[in-house]
């Protein structure tokens, strides 16, 4: 099978399960963020002086280790955009290998008015000045700042276009992110009012927090690439949400600020073709009833603390579930207990379809998985997650 | 330049005269300052 049609039969694969039937094999994914990187003895720095580096570092894990698909194409959050706009808030780790973040708020309590009247311009010529150090500047140095940051993705864009064709090219390989599904609430959450700021909000100003999270939704559209008048997206790649909020809120609060402009959203893109794969974190286990009430077959939950037999029995029929795999496992147990537990979460949770096979965690470090025990598995779900 | 162009408005000044590596299809122009704008929010 030549590299193309071994692309185009993982596609299938993993289209033929999401649609809850039965594939030929469970596919395996890759969550190889920042790993890659101390995995190939590389640092942040070295991929930022020599944006080709990002290829061969973002290749080599998939050289040495079993998958049939990609989570994400290579490091998708840097820190140098953070250093070109002058923020603080995305900066390399001191052993150079990770990109950490600092949560910063560049929004008050009392610039709702402002945010809910017109939010890009809020955004950007309030907000944005007050973080980005570069951007607060007079509007020549402002514009060389934006030009800099721009021949940045050019260059990225570039690299991270042709990172996506050697994986398919070289290995078969696809990758299941493509267009970005925002959440509006998590908007406001991640990059304007912070955790501390957010809970105020939900406790003191509900009403203006409402309406900041709708004022957000044009852009959240533009965001995903959802313009007027779109009338067909593809099955794939998947939109991706990264829940950042939901971990922390109630069911009740959940309901009544996160999904009126969310749920529209992936509704949207339900309709027009789309499906989207949803990173759980934290616990869902109080948001299945949500997730069984989407149209069946539209989303796919990559689950981080949830259990994964739980979650089969009481989500799997609606939506395909990601994980199993423990990572505290891979990192810490003998080959055998990783296999034997492998072996009985294929069991459990490949009948049917509806299932990816792959860890509890996306690895950000070195340590974050003993790689003899991530080969060992990958390769026993391989051979043994064989539909028959 | 102005000296009271916003950050903004330097977006459409970016989109007006540095995309000339895209091609000239306006959804691609506009989605890709979209892109950047989403990178100034998340840096």
């Amino acid at each position: 099978m030549s590299k193309e049609q071994l692309y185009n039969d993982r596609v299938d694969q993993i289209l033929t399960t999401v649609n809850h039937e039965e594939p030929k094999r469970v596919p395996i994914v890759s969550m190889y963020e920042t790993w890659a990187i101390s995995n190939a003895n590389s640092t942040v720095k070295e991929i930022e002086d020599n944006p080709e580096k990002e290829i061969d570092v973002y290749c080599k894990p998939h050289e040495e280790i079993y998958c049939d698909c990609v989570y994400t194409n290579g490091l998708v959050f840097d820190a140098k955009s953070a250093e070109i706009t002058g923020s603080k808030s995305h900066f390399i780790s001191e052993d150079g290998q990770t990109v950490q973040h600092l949560e910063i708020s560049p929004m008050e309590a009392k610039d709702y008015p402002e945010l809910i009247k017109n939010p890009m311009e809020f955004i950007f010529n309030e907000a944005i000045p007050r973080k980005c150090a570069n951007l607060s500047k007079t509007p020549d140095e402002n514009y060389e700042t934006l030009k800099k940051l721009l021949n940045h993705w050019k260059v990225k864009g570039q690299v991270q276009s042709r990172l996506q064709n050697e994986l398919k090219d070289r290995h078969g390989l696809p990758v299941l992110v493509g267009p970005i599904a925002y959440p509006p609430m998590d908007i406001v959450f991640d990059y304007l009012r912070g955790f501390k700021g957010i809970s105020l909000d939900l406790r003191r100003q509900q009403e203006q927090l409402l309406a900041g999270i709708a004022a957000l939704d044009e852009f959240a559209y533009d965001i995903a690439g959802i313009t007027p008048g779109i009338e067909k997206v593809e099955p794939f790649p998947f939109y991706a949400t990264m829940m950042h909020v939901p971990t922390f809120i109630s069911m009740k609060q959940y309901e009544k600020f996160f999904l009126p402009t969310y749920e529209k959203m992936i509704l949207k893109i339900n309709q027009l073709g789309g499906k989207v794969i949803m990173f759980l974190e934290g616990n869902w286990e109080s948001k299945y009833e949500w997730l069984n009430s989407l149209p069946k077959n539209m989303a796919i939950g990559i689950l981080e603390d949830d259990d994964v037999f739980n979650a089969k029995k009481k989500i799997g029929d609606n939506i395909t579930i990601a994980g199993g795999m423990s990572i505290g496992l891979l990192q810490r147990g003998s080959k055998d207990q990783c296999i034997d537990h492998a072996k009985k979460v294929i069991d459990e949770c490949a009948p049917g379809g509806g299932y990816l096979f792959t860890y509890s965690r996306i690895l950000s470090s070195k340590g974050d998985v003993n790689i003899e025990n991530l080969k060992a598995v990958n390769e026993f779900v391989r051979d043994y997650g064989v539909y028959k | 330049m102005e000296n009271d162009k916003t950050i903004l408005e330097l977006f459409d000044k970016l989109q007006q005269e540095e995309l000339d590596f895209l091609p000239p299809d306006e959804n691609v122009r506009k989605g890709f300052i979209t892109f950047l704008k989403f990178m100034v929010l998340a840096s």
